[in-house]
């Protein structure tokens, strides 16, 4: 088995981060997390993933502005934005700029897990 | 029946009191000098009298003198001073003695001294005429002179050179004058008080018709006016001033009635109009507070949403995570952690309802066909689970105008209350969607949604509408769907209207205005 995708999580809920994690992790993906959009590009600087997941809301700086960074410097990173004030007009913008996926909080292990094989190329 | 003014304050008192007044002093001035040229004239005629009366009596006792026949001037004197009228009879001889006289008892006595005597001899030739005023005797002296006859007669001698032989006086009584002018004077005054009496009589008359009875008449008038009464005119036919005043005065109540009932209507008008205002008004601050509490509720909810739905990720992820490790024996776990799966996410239903009143920016309005997008919405629902049981009566009007709306927004409110009539009728039953143009001041399109379920109870349609309300089972539903969809129409400009009895099925009216023509494009 080949070694799984390096995935990041983007949000500033701890409680969110802990279940991507918990669900991810032993699918076998390395999973890292991080509260801020500052600091996700300071990770993304340093290492190499292949899938971000962030949220919308946050301090510092929105899930929005992380996205169109990440789009300009790996734009072979996939991103979903993962939200929990949803309208369908802000699902339609974020994939217009760029994002894979749209997902809905709360989300069940299901739909993440989908969402991200999707995402990775990993379905079937 | 009318009143009349009785007093002397009244216009007609007032001029029989003038009238009356000066028809008095005027005829009592004519009957003053009346009397008094009566007076003067009777005066006149008695004088008149009593000179020839002396003159008749001096002749008369001339023969008697001529022939010296002393008892015959005496005889004479006697029979003519017999006549009602004459006081006395006095014969003086020339030193002033009483030689003849009517009565006896005055003979040889010699009233006057000698030089008054000598004076009325003397005033002959001017009056010879005494009157006395207070024993009402009218005197009157004329001296006997000697004549040619006197001294040629044999019986006696007087003197050739001789003037004036004696004194012939004679008195006549006034008071039968004085009698016929008291007569005359009561008379004139009695007939002046008739006259009076009789004019003012006749004045009260004439006023009171031509002056009191319509002066009443037209204050009776008046005062129905001042009451309102409007519909009765003053009946004065006469053809002077009063008929023209009351003339005047009907045409005014006429026009005054006129403009009342004007009046009346424009306030019935008025009063309409301002109900008809106060109406919409009041209809149009529900409206507002309707949405302005949809508003508020949809801010606060957008900021709870997202703090709630991150929580909500923990506890169903955790659920997921914990069931996947419980063993599927244990069939009693199992279970208790779906019902924490389910219950999480029934709040992430609320949380979603309660995030469709923040959208008010965003609308994406485009030309839609609403049949196309009602055919869509029940492709949509027509294989779920919940409609299996349900048939669907679908009569579209064909070639129905375009409206300018949201479709995503619009197809939520269709879906809403789609899903309301499948739980309404328990999920098995018939729905008919029809839709039409309604033909009024603008082409307003009509969708009804009808289902044969058990109807909405009648104190709960007023309140359909609100946020929370519902009556579902617990669980089931958050009562938030139609509160969604009124405020999404609302915001299209439309309106939703429910129409239900109990037993006989609810039916939802969406009404959109349409767009006019086709190409009316928006802003």
């Amino acid at each position: 088995m080949e070694p799984k995708a390096r995935i990041l999580v983007v949000d500033d809920e701890e409680i969110v981060r802990i279940s991507c994690e918990r669900i991810l992790g032993p699918l076998g993906y390395s999973v890292d997390t991080t509260p801020d959009g500052l600091k996700a590009l300071e990770l993304m600087g340093r290492s190499k993933y292949d899938l971000v997941l962030t949220d919308l809301k946050m301090p510092h700086m929105d899930g929005m502005e992380v996205m169109a960074e990440i789009r300009k410097r790996e734009p072979d990173a996939k991103v979903i934005i993962v939200t929990g004030y949803s309208t369908i007009e802000v699902a339609v913008k974020a994939i217009k700029m760029g994002a894979y996926n749209y997902i809905e909080k709360p989300f069940s292990p299901e739909v993440l897990i989908t969402a991200v094989r999707e995402a990775l190329g990993e379905t079937g | 029946m009318v009143k009349f003014r009785k007093s002397i304050h009244s216009l007609a008192g007032k001029l029989i009191l003038t009238v009356g007044t000066l028809m008095t002093i005027g005829s009592l001035l004519l009957g003053y000098f009346f009397i008094t040229y009566e007076r003067k004239v009777m005066i006149k005629n008695m004088i008149n009298y009593a000179v020839s009366s002396t003159e008749l009596i001096k002749r008369g006792i001339h023969y008697g003198m001529l022939t010296g026949q002393n008892e015959v001037i005496q005889q004479n004197i006697d029979f003519i001073s017999a006549e009602k009228s004459i006081n006395f009879v006095r014969v003086y001889n020339p030193d002033g003695t009483i030689v003849y006289a009517s009565n006896r008892k005055e003979l040889g006595r010699r009233p006057y001294a000698p030089e008054a005597f000598r004076k009325l001899i003397e005033s002959r030739e001017t009056s010879g005429l005494t009157t006395s005023g207070d024993d009402k005797i009218l005197r009157y002296a004329v001296p006997i002179y000697n004549e040619p006859r006197c001294f040629t007669s044999q019986c006696h001698y007087h003197e050739k050179d001789k003037k004036v032989l004696g004194l012939l006086e004679s008195a006549f009584a006034s008071s039968e004058v004085d009698y016929i002018l008291q007569q005359n004077r009561i008379t004139t005054l009695l007939l002046i008080g008739l006259f009076v009496f009789g004019i003012s009589v006749f004045l009260c008359v004439i006023l009171y018709h031509f002056v009191s009875k319509p002066v009443a008449l037209l204050e009776a008038g008046m005062k129905r006016i001042a009451k309102g009464e409007l519909d009765a005119p003053i009946e004065i036919k006469t053809r002077d001033e009063m008929g023209l005043l009351a003339n005047t005065f009907n045409s005014m109540t006429t026009d005054l009635k006129r403009y009342r009932e004007n009046m009346e209507n424009w306030t019935r008008s008025l009063e309409a109009e301002v109900k008809k205002k106060t109406n919409e008004i009041m209809r149009a601050q529900e409206e507002l507070l309707n949405a302005e509490k949809l508003a508020s509720l949809g801010r606060m909810a957008a900021g709870v949403a997202h703090e709630l739905n991150s929580p909500l990720t923990g506890v169903v992820t955790f659920a997921h995570l914990m069931k996947s490790r419980t063993s599927p024996e244990d069939k009693q776990s199992q279970e208790d952690l779906q019902v924490i799966i389910d219950q999480a996410n029934r709040c992430s239903r609320i949380i979603k309802g309660l995030l469709g009143f923040s959208r008010r920016a965003g609308f994406e309005m485009v030309e839609i066909s609403v049949n196309d997008l009602l055919d869509n919405t029940i492709s949509l629902v027509r294989n779920q689970a919940r409609f299996h049981n349900i048939r669907f009566d679908i009569r579209l009007a064909p070639s129905l105008p375009l409206i300018l709306a949201d479709p995503n927004q619009l197809q939520q409110v269709f879906l809403n209350l789609i899903i309301n009539a499948a739980d309404a009728m328990n999920e098995k039953g018939v729905i008919t969607i029809s839709t039409r143009v309604l033909r009024t001041d603008a082409d307003v399109l009509e969708i009804e949604i009808t289902d044969n379920g058990p109807g909405i109870p009648e104190d709960m349609v007023g309140r359909i509408f609100e946020p929370f309300f519902t009556t579902k089972p617990v669980g089931k539903g958050t009562g938030l769907g139609l509160s969604v969809s009124y405020g999404i129409v609302k915001r299209h400009g439309g309106d939703i209207i429910v129409k239900s009895a109990p037993g006989q099925g609810a039916s939802l009216f969406i009404r959109i205005p349409a767009q006019r023509k086709k190409t009316e494009e928006p802003a």
